[in-house]
């Protein structure tokens, strides 16, 4: 069950944990601005010897995009301490070897970049306005570029029903890959009446159309962990990942063995810790530890 | 296919359902009429008119955030004197979240949001209603949760308003009112203004998880056609991920037109293709027989005519 973070979890923490994994959007900062206590917090875990990651689903950055953002903030972070789904996803395509081109759904700037730097080929990135009035004005200004073997979707907010068409029309072949950055619903904006839609909502209608389901790239897929395990050497059972969401940086942590704590600066609330006279299961999804925000760990340590 | 409608018609009732968001009730009997196909417009039933009669009926009076097209559903939403906004395209604002915020310009009268087929669906349209649905006091409606029309060239595939629909059930975290099939909606409606018995209905679709299922939930009869989206593997290999699984039809046929090409006499090959259900040979003898069976007053089929209607 689900523990509220305390001074005397806080120190077996910083006896048994070595690594600290942050999630960015609803822990670090938000659509707000830097979350009140949670620079202090990071500071202080470097100055008891501690190594920090920045894990993050977000596909609208490249790494070298996060470098500076933290920067902005003060946040201590180098390129390989951070993780995101652009970088991965071309990781991913370029270690498995691929030498077709890619169609995206992405920004230019980031999944586009980091393709790039992959020395991967890609198309579709920006404006896709619907010309024509009818299915067929639609489907003859379409022309399916055949060296496409890959469809990969991330955060767009040039989405539009013509790269949907296009997406799923490509998805028909079934030797063209389907890769995701994320599956988050939406980004937090705290208190706000605002809802700002995530990538989810864009694999959603993809996905629906084509029939397929995606290889997710983010959390909670182990696929970041494997490469920052990879370059650090961490040991699993002395790290611990930090988020606001249960479905994705939680999961994430059960999925590559690690200790969890969720916040409630972000998505989540209260609402999302199992009591004990809930349900008889427990929840798949439930932290080892919550607290308010990365400031009711701080506070202890 | 004079014919067929001939056969069909001769003492029968005949309407016309259609998921279709993208015409009007009167777009539609101009387009059945001009295919031969007779048609009242009681008898045509659409889900842009039903989305406007629904709120009508509940009395709605504030604004709906139409995502959907302004000449059919909007035309609708018109007739029957309900504001909207939000239809044709719109452009993106700004490339960040807080550019976004400050330019959403939320309208407060807006209580509805209605998602129909909508090809300038995008990020902006997605948010507005994503936004306006955070008001738990917002009603949430969908025409249809269908995801793909059929096209003729199979190296394309045709989103529609299903994956409109879902997209902003992801975004919201709410689930829709649906209105089109397989809700029973459209039904109730016929089964009011034309006292229909469900048990003397048969509904002929080409979905299973849209047509078979609608039938299904209404207590009617249901005939599959191959010559649409479902295949006989559905039949064959129901599953849960084609939502095929609970929506098996009581009949098959390649098409419509097969129904006219059974004479009498080769009933039993046509129960050979009926799917496993407990109902009897009975009800196919008296579906083929009603049908042919002429007005009182004129002579019943002879051998002769069937043979003719089966060639």
């Amino acid at each position: 069950m689900a523990k509220l973070m305390t001074r005397e979890i806080s120190e077996e923490i910083v006896r048994d944990v070595d690594s600290f994994l942050f999630d960015c959007d609803g822990v670090l900062w938000d659509g707000n601005g830097p979350i009140k206590g949670s620079l202090e917090t990071v500071l202080r875990l470097k100055e008891l010897g501690k190594q920090v990651f920045y894990v993050t689903n977000n596909s609208s950055q490249t790494r070298d995009d996060y470098v500076k953002k933290c920067a902005t903030y003060g946040f201590p972070a180098q390129k390989d301490e951070i993780l995101c789904t652009a970088y991965i996803a071309a990781e991913y395509l370029r270690t498995a070897n691929f030498k077709d081109k890619v169609y995206v759904i992405g920004k230019k700037e980031a999944m586009g970049a980091e393709l790039e730097n992959a020395g991967i080929r890609y198309t579709g990135t920006g404006p896709d306005p619907l010309e024509g009035n009818t299915y067929a004005d639609w489907l003859s200004n379409i022309k399916l570029d055949p060296e496409v073997k890959c469809v990969l979707v991330g955060f767009d907010p040039h989405i539009s029903y013509m790269k949907l068409i296009r997406a799923a029309s490509y998805l028909k072949k079934p030797d063209c890959v389907y890769l995701a950055t994320n599956e988050d619903s939406s980004l937090p904006v705290k208190n706000s009446d605002i809802c700002i839609p995530g990538t989810g909502c864009i694999v959603k209608p993809v996905s629906l159309a084509s029939g397929r389901e995606p290889i997710v790239m983010g959390k909670p897929a182990p696929n970041m962990f494997e490469v920052l395990r990879k370059v650090h050497n961490l040991e699993p059972s002395r790290c611990m990942m930090i988020g606001d969401r249960k479905d994705t940086d939680i999961m994430f942590a059960k999925n590559c063995g690690m200790r969890s704590m969720l916040v409630f600066s972000g998505i989540s609330s209260i609402d999302d810790i199992q009591q004990i006279s809930d349900t008889e299961e427990l929840e798949e999804s439930q932290p080892d530890y919550y607290a308010e925000n990365l400031a009711g760990l701080g506070i202890f340590i | 296919m004079k014919r067929r409608h001939k056969f069909l018609l001769q003492g029968k009732q005949v309407f016309y359902v259609t998921n279709s968001s993208t015409h009007t009730q009167e777009h539609l009997v101009k387009k059945l009429t001009a295919f031969g196909f007779p048609a009242q417009k009681a008898e045509v039933l659409c889900t842009s008119q039903i989305a406007a009669r629904y709120l009508h009926n509940a009395k709605f009076s504030d604004k709906v955030y139409l995502v959907g097209k302004e000449e059919a559903m909007g035309a609708e939403l018109d007739k029957v004197g309900i504001e909207y906004t939000g239809t044709g395209p719109e452009l993106l604002i700004g490339e960040t979240t807080a550019d976004w915020k400050e330019n959403i310009n939320l309208d407060p009268k807006v209580k509805c949001v209605l998602v129909g087929f909508d090809p300038y669906f995008n990020y902006m349209k997605l948010m507005r209603a994503a936004c306006y649905l955070k008001n738990p006091s917002c009603l949430f409606l969908v025409t249809s949760e269908e995801s793909t029309y059929p096209v003729r060239d199979r190296s394309f595939c045709l989103p529609v308003t299903g994956c409109i629909s879902k997209s902003l059930s992801v975004a919201s975290g709410r689930e829709p009112v649906v209105l089109g099939k397989p809700s029973p909606v459209m039904f109730e409606v016929l089964q009011t203004m034309f006292d229909l018995e469900p048990a003397r209905c048969l509904m002929v679709g080409d979905r299973l998880d849209t047509d078979i299922m609608f039938a299904r939930r209404c207590g009617m009869q249901s005939l599959l056609v191959l010559s649409g989206i479902s295949t006989i593997d559905h039949i064959k290999q129901p599953s849960e991920k084609s939502g095929t699984e609970n929506a098996q039809p009581d009949f098959y046929a390649d098409n419509l037109a097969s129904l006219t090409r059974i004479p009498v006499g080769c009933l039993g090959h046509f129960i050979a293709h009926r799917t496993d259900t407990n109902r009897g040979v009975e009800p196919v003898r008296k579906l083929i027989a009603a049908s042919r069976a002429k007005s009182p007053t004129s002579a019943p089929p002879t051998a002769s005519d069937d043979r003719e209607k089966a060639s």
